[in-house]
């Protein structure tokens, strides 16, 4: 599970950029939760459960402007091979959304991001565990920075008749450099679309689909090195076995692919449901080579998953709520060496994720809730090139919770903590088990047509052999309607 | 109408994207191989009618995979007593094989008196995916009797100034009677992928640097058997410039333009022989060929695509060894292969401080990708 784990968080993160609202750091205050509070940014609806941009405009009727500073932060020796030892990650960003007329809505978002990475171990990419074999690496442990802009825009119209239609678009540019030999300079474009529909039959009941492609390509240029030396790298073929070469070349690796999202959604006074399907496919191709471009290899992965959510209120204020949310995926992937064409890796991936949650206002101005996650993967990749065959569990347990304490009805204090605790077969090897604990913190503040939401974690997780990693995260958010 | 439509359209939009799963997988190959003696070394087996080469360590070293900077990925094996090796588990890629080499000592055919001589036995192959198992039959080498090019350091020194003037070119007399010098030249072959370069019978040159004393004939300059010689670009200590370059101040040898104006070095003169050519005996650092021929013939051939020099063709017939070396397995070949099949320190880098020498003195096949390895450090004159 953790091979995938960043590269996931990152995409979510991508994700909920485009859908994130002015009150998502009322929730990390709050240790983190997700739906067992009713809030703004925790809607059971298909616009925020399943990215249906059709339903921008039912998600949030309000026009508003909204600015936003995020940095997460982690560091220590709990950490797989490739990984960095030390990855501070910071955004700027400035959103709004207008409502034109009835019938359409407009979101944009315009992001300025920095991602270093310390002392990462030989992998010269920025994602070495993606879920593709393929990783580019040398011998030398360096920082990267990566940064550029990102941009994202979504229009919904209601087409009549409780048909909405919808598209979103995410586009980024970013580029890195690696300080020290060898030297390389790493370029990554990303475009993400959707295309969607709703169609509401009534109040209660909502069918939509959404069609999702999207295009990745990552250029690293490897040139004379600035003591003259050729850089020498390693190209893995899965985890362990490498080609090495050494000589100035460009590696392009072009990553596309498209996902299907049938999605439904249903609710009453007590109860809001939504459920959508994921079948997507991804294929990647990569090349060497400056002028001629030399094919270097294929990856293809199809995914399949579930997710569905399920909210219940007590009372229409929301007072007391409890909530499950269950989350399924499958990937099937596998990779093939250019050419001869024979298939060196080869991976399948069950995941499960249950969440169970409520939340109770315990007194007027006192509002708590509580959430179990259960994370439970079974990985298995088979390296034909390595004659291994890793098939082995891989969980997560953690425990979030939070407060909310109304100091009037303008200011709001919130705390929480995260507690979680990792258990990783032997045959991965990749951080061992571990536990960890995290409090957080933050208020919220309406002043005028504004609002304030902070928030904040800090804490650490304990592996074996004294390994850690420390946390700490600070969000600042203000949110302004006009 | 219109449901069928929207299906097929579904279904045309995710089948174009998904291609079919290989089933032949990589890593699954094997290869055999019988190693036989054809030099009268080992022990004639009665049973099979062969003197099988038993009891030997092979090493199949992958041209694609590493297990550390520089280091191919090996896979060992023993022969069985019926000179028999099979090794599992290959992925798809070249592979050298080779055999450690064994001392030995047999009656000389010439002499009449013992001679210690080294047998083993190299080939190198590509991973059929159809066949999966690859076979072989193998015979063994000794050391060729000849004087050969033992060894090459062009990649320079590990620097950071651009410093490479400590190159040498060594020779190893692994024959078993005194060889002369004199008269022969030493060439740095062009950098030219010539278009009929199989069928040619010269080879081009850059430079032609010549031993004193006359082709054939002469006797001034012996090379006992056995005897390394040393020829270095300049017969100093380069040490004293760059800390990490090699102490050629004991070389007997060192390559010398009276036109150029350089330094006299005491060593003796390996002398420019081209008036156009002002420049010292400097070779490519990651790809380049070095020729060693009798002297007794050269002429001038085409001009250069720019400028009005001439290359200098070299009959093969002089030709008494010649090494093409690349960093670069894939590079186009510019020596041809009637005189050397493969390239020399593969994954070799510029000012590396590494040397490409032969596997043991003298071992010559006439292919570098299998005569020579990569040495971390340069032996001059040993």
């Amino acid at each position: 599970m953790k091979r995938i784990s960043t590269k996931a968080l990152f995409i979510l993160f991508l994700f909920y950029a485009i859908t994130a609202q002015a009150a998502e750091n009322r929730l990390r205050a709050m240790g983190g939760l997700s739906c067992s509070v009713p809030d703004i940014s925790a809607q059971i609806n298909l616009f925020q459960i399943a990215g249906n941009r059709a339903l921008l405009m039912r998600n949030d009727t309000l026009s508003w402007l909204y600015y936003r500073t995020d940095g997460f932060n982690n560091w220590g020796n709990l950490k797989r091979v490739w990984d960095a030892e030390r990855e501070y990650f910071y955004d700027l960003s400035f959103s709004g959304q207008k409502k034109i007329g009835r019938d359409q809505m407009f979101a944009g978002d315009i992001c300025y991001i920095w991602d270093y990475r310390g002392e990462q171990q030989y992998a010269i990419e920025k994602y070495p565990y993606a879920a593709d074999p393929f990783v580019l690496a040398d011998y030398t442990s360096g920082d990267l920075l990566f940064h550029g802009p990102r941009v994202s825009v979504s229009f919904s119209q209601n087409a009549g008749k409780g048909w909405f239609l919808g598209v979103g678009l995410n586009y980024s540019i970013n580029r890195g450099l690696k300080n020290i030999p060898t030297e390389p300079e790493i370029i990554s474009r990303e475009i993400r679309a959707t295309l969607d529909a709703a169609w509401q039959v009534s109040d209660q009941l909502t069918f939509g689909l959404s069609l999702l492609p999207w295009q990745v390509q990552d250029i690293t240029k490897l040139v004379t090195l600035s003591n003259g030396l050729e850089p020498t790298t390693r190209r893995y073929r899965g985890e362990f076995e490498f080609r090495e070469k050494t000589g100035t070349a460009d590696r392009t690796v072009n990553s596309a692919g498209y996902e299907w999202r049938p999605q439904m959604s249903w609710r009453n006074r007590h109860w809001e449901i939504a459920v959508f399907g994921r079948i997507g496919i991804q294929n990647q191709e990569l090349y060497d080579g400056t002028t001629q471009h030399h094919y270097d290899g294929y990856f293809q992965q199809l995914t399949l998953g579930g997710h569905s959510v399920a909210r219940y209120l007590w009372s229409g204020s929301g007072n007391q709520t409890a909530f499950v949310r269950y989350i399924f995926e499958y990937e099937d992937g596998w990779a093939r060496e250019p050419q001869q064409k024979l298939l060196f890796f080869r991976k399948y991936d069950r995941r499960h994720r249950l969440v169970v949650g409520g939340s109770m206002k315990i007194s007027a101005s006192i509002l708590a809730a509580v959430e179990l996650m259960v994370d439970y993967r079974v990985p298995r990749q088979i390296d034909f090139l390595a004659h291994r065959n890793r098939s082995g569990i891989i969980s997560n347990i953690g425990l979030h919770g939070g407060f909310e304490y109304e100091l009037n009805p303008d200011l709001f204090l919130r705390g929480g903590f995260q507690l979680n605790n990792y258990y990783e077969n032997e045959v991965w090897q990749y951080f061992g088990n571990y536990s960890g604990a995290c409090i957080t913190a933050g208020f919220g503040w309406r002043f005028s047509r504004f609002e304030i939401d902070t928030a904040m974690m800090a804490g650490r997780w304990f592996g074996s052999r004294q390994a850690y990693r420390n946390h700490l995260n600070i969000n600042f958010q203000m949110k302004q309607y006009f | 109408m219109r449901k069928p439509i929207i299906t097929s359209l579904l279904l045309i939009l995710f089948a174009g994207c998904i291609e079919k799963m290989p089933t032949q997988k990589d890593g699954s190959f094997s290869y055999r191989a019988v190693v036989m003696d054809t030099l009268g070394i080992f022990e004639m087996d009665t049973l099979s009618g062969y003197a099988p080469f038993r009891n030997r360590l092979i090493t199949l070293e992958s041209e694609s995979y590493f297990s550390d900077i520089g280091q191919p990925k090996k896979f060992r094996a023993l022969t069985d007593n019926n000179g028999f090796v099979h090794l599992e588990g290959l992925a798809y890629s070249g592979y050298l094989l080779y055999s450690e080499f064994v001392d030995t000592v047999r009656l000389s055919p010439e002499t009449g008196e013992l001679d210690s001589i080294k047998v083993g036995c190299i080939s190198n192959f590509t991973v059929d995916p159809d066949a999966g198992t690859g076979n072989d039959t193998l015979y063994t080498y000794s050391i060729s009797p000849n004087l050969v090019i033992n060894e090459i350091y062009y990649a320079g020194p590990v620097n950071e100034a651009f410093y490479f003037y400590d190159q040498f070119v060594e020779l190893y007399n692994a024959s078993n009677k005194t060889m002369y010098l004199d008269g022969l030249i030493l060439c740095r072959a062009s950098q030219l992928n010539h278009p009929q370069l199989e069928t040619n019978d010269f080879v081009q040159a850059i430079y032609v640097f010549q031993f004193p004393g006359t082709p054939l004939t002469g006797t001034e300059y012996p090379v006992e058997p056995g005897e390394f010689v040393l020829v270095a670009a300049d017969a100093l200590d380069h040490s004293q410039l760059i800390d990490t370059a090699l102490d050629l101040s004991d070389a007997g040898w060192e390559f010398y333009n009276p036109l150029g104006g350089e330094v006299d070095n005491p060593a003796r003169n390996v002398t420019n022989i081209l008036p156009d050519r002002t420049t010292d005996f400097m070779i490519n650092l990651s790809h380049n060929g070095v020729i060693l021929a009798d002297g007794s013939e050269w002429y001038y051939g085409e001009f250069y695509t720019s400028g009005s020099k001439q290359y200098i063709h070299i009959p093969i017939h002089t030709v008494i060894d010649a090494v093409e070396y690349s960093s670069n397995s894939e590079s186009s070949k510019q020596i041809t292969a009637r005189l050397d099949a493969g390239f020399a320190g593969i994954g070799l880098p510029k000012y590396s401080g590494m040397s490409v020498e032969r596997r043991a003195p003298g071992f010559d096949t006439n292919n570098s990708r299998l005569d020579f390895v990569n040495r971390e450090n340069p032996t001059p004159g040993w």
